[in-house]
């Protein structure tokens, strides 16, 4: 399928590797269906739904080794099912300024092969603007 | 207009004249008295000092409870991720 951007412009994605978000995004609740780019280190979630809405997010692990959230298991249960062990994790990237930070206390949980996300609050305190002491990176192709 | 809920509480439905927001239930409350919301959300006042009233919540486990402001926070963080002419240019890595 051809989906129209304003940061990629038209792009095709295979309708079977969208992302499903029952409960949307905090602050996004009513988008429900992403694409995914990978971009570098980096995973943009398009939203098909407003052309305009793109978030981009890294694996926090390489840059924040010692990242330890804490979920509640309600919240985990109604991600994972029984399989808790193919759970991804992403965190969203910002700009402050001149500053690249993660936001380490609301990350995106997903279950890649059943191509669904959650992006579950800490039950433990975490950095909601961890600095990056590097930069995310680059390159663009679709997933 | 008042309010009584038999066993729990008096209160006041705020805006029932003027009907712009959502009604507010405002309650007064004292040290360790509690509300109920609906049968099985326990809102307790523990402590009161000066302008600072720290609540104790009890509810199920399905129920996620946060501040307000953490909440709003992560919506304003998000909403500026996503923000076009912010993420622009990303620099290259290194």
């Amino acid at each position: 399928m051809n989906i129209s951007t304003s940061r990629f412009g038209r792009i095709t994605c295979d309708p079977k590797n969208l992302l499903r978000c029952p409960d949307g995004l905090i602050g996004f609740e009513q988008m429900h269906l992403w694409a995914v780019l990978t971009e570098g280190n980096l995973a943009w979630l398009q939203s098909i739904e407003q052309p305009e809405v793109a978030l981009p997010t890294v694996s926090p692990y390489s840059f924040v080794p010692g990242y330890e959230p804490l979920f509640s298991s309600v919240d985990l249960d109604q991600v994972s099912g029984t399989c808790a062990d193919q759970l991804l994790l992403l965190a969203v990237v910002n700009q402050h300024g001149r500053e690249w930070t993660l936001n380490l206390r609301a990350p995106l949980i997903l279950h890649w092969e059943q191509r669904l996300a959650w992006q579950l609050i800490t039950r433990n305190e975490q950095p909601l603007r961890h600095v990056l002491s590097r930069t995310p990176g680059t390159r663009r192709k679709t997933a | 207009m008042a309010l009584y809920i038999p066993g729990y509480v008096t209160g006041v439905l705020l805006n029932q004249r003027t009907r712009k927001e959502p009604t507010m239930l405002v309650l007064s409350r004292h040290r360790d008295e509690s509300i109920m919301i609906g049968d099985d959300i326990v809102v307790t006042i523990v402590d009161i000092r000066g302008d600072k009233v720290r609540l104790g919540i009890e509810a199920p486990q399905h129920i996620p409870v946060h501040r307000q402001e953490v909440y709003e926070a992560i919506q304003r963080e998000n909403r500026k991720a996503a923000a076009p002419q912010e993420n622009g240019q990303l620099p290259a890595s290194e």
